[in-house]
C-alpha cells in the first residue's frame, strides 16, 4: 500500500512536468497542425541552454533560469523563421512539415552532442533532505516540479480560457487563412504561438534535467511522451491535454508497482494505441463532424 | 460479386431517397427530405447554397451516414454502405471539386475504372504474363473513353497538368467508364468555360440518351437546368421546398422569391 | 576488399527494407515509421527458430516472411483507421512496442544480451561463411525482392495504391475499397522487411534490440524522403546516397566520434531541404503531401 501511494505521488508529480511539455507540443500542433516533432529538439535545447548557464557560466540559479528561458524562446522562433514560416508561405501540407521538422529535431540533436558530447550530464544542485508526508518521501525538486507544473499549466489555462487571442490562436487552427481576412496579425501570432510553446516546454526541461540529468538524445522521448498525452487526452482542447498527460504519467508509474520499471514504454504505447482504436478523439475530446470524406 | 467493369449496359435503376435528416451538432444540414430520382431521366436539385445539396448527395454516396432515413437502390436498402460498395453497386459520383489523380496519367487515371477484385490476387500481381492481355484491354477500353471527352491526344500526359475544364472532363470520363446506372453530378460546369460547358451538357445529355442513365444533378446554372433537367427538386434549408417539371418549379413564384431573388445575378 | 564486399551487403540489407517501406511510404502515402519492427521479427524469428530448433535456411526463411506477414496483417487492421499524423504515432507506437517486447522479453530474446552463434546459412551442407560469399549471396536476395517489387509496382494493385495515395476519396467513388487495399500494402511491406531481416541476422550472427529502434526506422523512412519514393529507382538512389554517404567521411579522414554526428547533421538538413525544394527526393516519382 505504501508503495502504491509512493508511486501515485510520483507519477503525478511526474504528470505535472508532463502537462507542460504536453501543452508546449499541443499548441503547435492544434494551431499549425504540424505534428511538431521540433518539440523534442526544443526540450534538449532547453536542458543544454539551462546546463550552458548554470554549470558552464555558473551564474546564479535565478540569472541561469531568465537566460535559458531567453535563448529557448530565441530558439522556438528561430525554427518559425527558418523552417515553418517558409513551408507555411508555401503551403506545404502538414505531412511535408512534419518532415521538415523531423529534420530540425536530428540536426539539433547532433549539433548538441558535437557541442557536448554523447554522455549524460547533471546539474549540481543541492538535494536537501527530502520533504516527508505521513509515510511518503517527495525530494524538493520533486515538490518545485509539482507546484509550478500545476501553478504553470493552470495559469496558461486561465489565459486560454480568458485571453482574447487564444480564440484567434484556435481558429488559426481551423482556417488559417482567415485570420488575415478578419484582421488579425497572422505572422505575429504564429510567432506568439511557438514562444510561448517554447516556455512551456522549457521550463519542463529545465525542472526535469535539473532532477536527472541530461543527453543529446533525450528530446525523442519527451516529444513521444507528449504526442502521445495530447493524443491520449484529445487534441482539440487544453485541458484535455493536460489530463491525458497526468493520466498518462500516473498509469507508467503504476505499471512500475504492477510489472516493472523496464515495461513502461509498452503501457504508453499500449495505452496510444488502444484510445486510438476505441476513441479516435481521444478521452476527453468531441468527436468532430465530417465535412468531405478526404 | 458483380464487375464494375462488365461492358453489357445494366438495366437502369431508380434511385429513392425517404426521410432523410442530418445534423451537425444544432444545424439542421437536411431535414425530413425524401426524393425520388426516376429510371433514365435527369433530376436537377437545385437551391440556395447551403439548402443541403450536396450533404444529400453525401448520404447517397456513403460519405455521411445519416440520422434517419433511408436512401433506396433499386429497392434494396443501402443506407450506411461505404463509398466503395455504393460505387460498385453502379452508382457514379462526380464531386464538385476536381478529383483527378494527379500523379497518374490521363490514361491511367481511367483504367482505375476497369480495377476489378481479381486484379488484386498475388497470382495476377506476379504473374505479369497474365496480366499484360488485360493491360492492353484496359488501355483499350480507356482509351474508347477518352476519344468520348475528346481527351486522346493526353493520354499519356500527368493528369495533373491538364487545364481546370479538361481535368473535370477526365473525371467525368472515368466515372462513366465504371458503366455506373446511376449518376451523381456535383455541379459539373462550375467554374468552367462558356465553350467547356456546352461541351459538358452535350456529353452529359448524350451518355443519358444513349445509356438510359438515371442522372441526379446538382446545378447553379439554370440555362444547365433548363437543358438537361426533366423534373426538378428545389431544397431550401434542408427541406424539399417544392418539386414539380421544370415549368412548375421554375416558375413558382415562392421558388422565383427564394432563390432567384437571393442569388439575382444568376443566369435565367 | 573485405570491406568493399561488406558494404555491398549492408547496401544490399537497406535497398530491401527501402523496397519494402516504399510500398507504403511512396505507393500509398503513408509515412510508416515501424519498418525496423517488421526487419527485427524477421531477424528474431530466423535467429530462434534455426537455433532452438535447428531448421534449415529454406525453412526458416518462408517462416520469417510468414510470420511479418500475420503481423503486419493484425497490426494494418488497427493502424489503417488513420492517415497522416495518427497514422504516424500509431506506427511509432507499434515499433516501440515490439521493441520493448524484444528487449525485455529475456526468456525468449536474452533481452539486452542478444542472441549470439547465429548460424550463417547453408545449401546441401555447403555453408556460406567468406564475407563475400555472402556478399553473393545477398545479391541474390535481393535480386530476388528487387524483382517481386518491380512486379508489383507495375501490377494492378499498385495502380490502386496510386490512386487511393492521390485522392482517397474519389478513388473510393471508382469502387476501390481503401482499408483492403491498404492492409495488402501492409501485408506485402512487412512480409519483405522480413527478408532484409533474415538477412542481417545470418550475416552479423549476432543481434540485439538495439538494430531494431525507432532510429532505425526513422533512417529507413528518411532513405525514402531523401531519395523519393513511388518508383524503384528513388529508394535505390536514397539507399546509394544514404550508406555511401558516411563511408566517404570516413575516407575524409574526421574522427569517428565526429562523424557519427556529422553524418545525421547532412541528414538532417538535407531532408529540410529536400522537401522543400525537391518534394519528390533525388529520383523518387511521389511528391510527399
Amino acid at each position: 500500500m505504501k508503495l502504491f501511494l509512493q508511486l501515485l505521488g510520483n507519477g503525478i508529480v511526474q504528470g505535472a512536468v508532463a502537462m507542460l511539455y504536453a501543452a508546449g507540443f499541443g499548441f503547435v500542433y492544434r494551431s499549425f497542425r504540424v505534428f511538431h516533432i521540433a518539440m523534442g529538439a526544443q526540450f534538449v535545447f532547453s536542458c543544454y541552454a539551462f546546463y550552458l548557464c548554470a554549470d558552464v557560466m555558473k551564474m546564479p540559479l535565478a540569472a541561469a533560469v531568465c537566460g535559458a528561458l531567453a535563448l529557448s524562446v530565441l530558439f522556438a522562433l528561430a525554427i518559425e523563421w527558418s523552417v515553418y514560416r517558409p513551408f507555411f508561405r508555401k503551403g506545404c501540407s502538414s505531412g511535408v512539415v512534419m518532415i521538415a521538422s523531423l529534420g530540425v529535431m536530428i540536426v539539433v540533436e547532433n549539433v548538441i552532442a558535437l557541442a557536448f558530447g554523447n554522455e549524460v550530464k547533471t546539474i549540481s544542485n543541492q538535494l536537501e533532505p527530502s520533504v516527508a508526508f505521513a509515510e511518503l518521501r517527495f525530494t524538493r525538486i520533486q515538490l518545485l516540479q509539482f507546484f509550478l507544473g500545476i501553478g504553470v499549466f493552470a495559469s496558461v489555462g486561465a489565459l486560454v480560457r480568458f485571453g482574447k487571442w487564444f480564440k484567434a490562436v484556435w481558429a488559426m487552427g481551423e482556417e488559417p487563412e482567415l485570420l488575415p481576412v478578419l484582421g488579425l496579425p497572422l505572422a505575429r501570432l504564429r510567432l506568439m504561438v511557438m514562444a510561448l510553446g517554447g516556455v512551456l516546454v522549457a521550463i519542463a526541461a529545465m525542472l526535469i534535467s535539473w532532477d536527472i540529468g541530461m543527453d543529446p538524445h533525450v528530446g525523442m522521448h519527451y516529444l513521444l511522451l507528449g504526442s502521445v498525452a495530447v493524443f491520449f487526452g484529445g487534441n482539440d482542447r487544453y485541458w484535455a491535454w493536460g489530463a491525458g498527460a497526468m493520466l498518462l504519467s500516473i498509469l507508467q508509474s503504476l505499471a512500475v508497482w504492477q510489472f516493472s520499471a523496464r515495461w513502461t514504454d509498452l503501457v504508453t504505447f499500449g495505452v496510444l494505441i488502444f484510445v486510438l482504436l476505441f476513441r479516435p478523439q481521444g478521452l476527453f475530446g468531441v468527436s468532430k463532424r465530417l465535412e468531405e470524406a478526404k | 460479386m458483380q464487375s464494375n467493369s462488365d461492358p453489357r449496359i445494366i438495366n437502369p435503376v431508380e434511385l429513392r431517397v425517404e426521410n432523410i435528416s442530418k445534423s451537425f451538432g444544432a444545424f439542421k444540414a437536411l431535414h425530413d427530405v425524401s426524393l425520388t430520382v426516376s429510371l433514365g431521366k435527369v433530376t436537377a436539385l437545385v437551391g440556395p447554397n447551403g439548402a443541403g445539396k450536396t450533404t444529400l448527395f453525401h448520404v447517397i454516396g456513403g460519405n455521411l451516414a445519416p440520422d434517419t432515413g433511408k436512401v433506396i437502390l433499386n429497392g434494396t436498402d443501402v443506407t450506411g454502405l461505404p463509398p466503395y460498395k455504393i460505387a460498385r453497386r453502379h452508382v457514379g459520383r462526380l464531386f464538385q471539386d476536381v478529383r483527378v489523380f494527379p500523379a497518374l496519367t490521363v490514361a491511367e487515371n481511367i483504367s482505375v475504372s476497369f480495377l476489378h477484385r481479381s486484379d488484386y490476387s498475388l497470382m495476377t500481381t506476379i504473374a505479369w504474363w497474365r496480366r499484360e492481355a488485360r493491360e492492353r484491354d484496359r488501355r483499350e477500353r480507356a482509351m474508347k473513353w477518352l476519344e468520348f471527352v475528346g481527351l486522346a491526344d493526353k493520354a499519356d500526359e500527368p493528369a495533373g497538368e491538364l487545364s481546370y475544364g479538361q481535368q473535370k472532363l477526365l473525371a467525368l470520363a472515368r466515372i462513366v467508364a465504371l458503366r455506373p446506372a446511376i449518376l451523381l453530378l456535383d455541379e459539373p460546369t462550375a467554374a468552367l468555360s462558356p465553350a467547356m460547358t456546352k461541351k459538358m451538357v452535350a456529353l452529359i445529355k448524350q451518355l443519358v440518351a444513349e445509356q438510359k442513365l438515371t442522372t441526379a444533378l446538382i446545378e447553379h446554372n439554370m440555362g444547365v437546368v433548363r437543358e438537361l433537367a426533366d423534373y426538378i427538386y428545389f431544397l431550401h434549408e434542408g427541406t424539399v421546398h417544392t418539386h414539380g417539371t421544370q415549368k412548375e418549379v421554375l416558375e413558382n413564384p415562392a421558388v422565383r422569391e427564394l432563390y432567384m431573388g437571393l442569388s439575382g445575378g444568376m443566369a435565367i | 576488399m573485405n570491406y568493399l564486399f561488406h558494404i555491398g551487403v549492408m547496401l544490399g540489407i537497406y535497398g530491401m527494407l527501402a523496397l519494402s517501406a516504399n510500398l507504403l511510404i511512396g505507393f500509398g502515402g503513408l509515412l510508416t515509421m515501424a519498418q525496423a519492427a517488421f526487419y527485427g521479427l524477421g531477424a528474431y524469428a530466423y535467429a530462434l527458430l534455426s537455433l532452438k530448433l535447428g531448421l534449415p535456411f529454406f525453412v526458416t526463411l518462408p517462416a520469417a516472411i510468414l510470420l511479418c506477414a500475420f503481423v503486419g496483417w493484425l497490426f494494418g487492421h488497427a493502424a489503417l483507421r488513420f492517415r497522416n499524423e495518427a497514422f504516424v504515432l500509431a506506427t511509432i507506437g507499434f515499433q516501440m512496442i515490439v521493441y520493448v517486447t524484444l528487449y525485455n522479453w529475456t526468456d525468449l530474446t536474452r533481452g539486452p544480451y542478444g542472441i549470439s552463434g547465429i548460424p550463417r546459412p547453408s545449401f546441401f551442407g555447403l555453408g556460406i561463411e567468406s564475407v563475400p560469399a555472402y556478399f553473393l549471396f545477398t545479391l541474390v536476395l535481393f535480386t530476388a525482392v528487387l524483382g517481386f517489387m518491380h512486379l508489383v509496382c507495375t501490377s494492378p494493385f499498385a495502380l490502386s495504391l496510386k490512386a487511393l495515395r492521390d485522392d482517397e476519396a474519389a478513388a473510393q467513388t471508382l469502387g476501390i475499397c481503401p482499408k483492403g487495399q491498404y492492409i495488402r500494402a501492409m501485408v506485402f511491406s512487412a512480409a519483405v522487411a522480413a527478408v532484409p531481416g533474415v538477412c542481417f541476422a545470418s550475416y552479423i550472427t549476432y543481434i540485439d534490440p538495439t538494430s531494431f529502434t525507432l532510429a532505425e526506422s526513422i533512417f529507413i523512412a528518411c532513405i525514402l524522403l531523401v531519395g523519393g519514393s513511388g518508383n524503384i529507382k528513388g529508394p535505390m538512389a536514397g539507399v546509394a546516397f544514404m550508406i555511401i554517404l558516411p563511408e566517404v567521411l570516413r575516407f575524409v579522414g574526421l574522427p569517428d566520434a565526429v562523424a557519427a554526428n556529422l553524418r545525421e547533421i547532412i541528414y538532417g538538413v538535407m531532408l529540410v531541404v529536400i522537401v522543400y525544394t525537391k518534394p519528390k527526393g533525388l529520383a523518387g516519382a511521389y511528391a510527399v503531401k
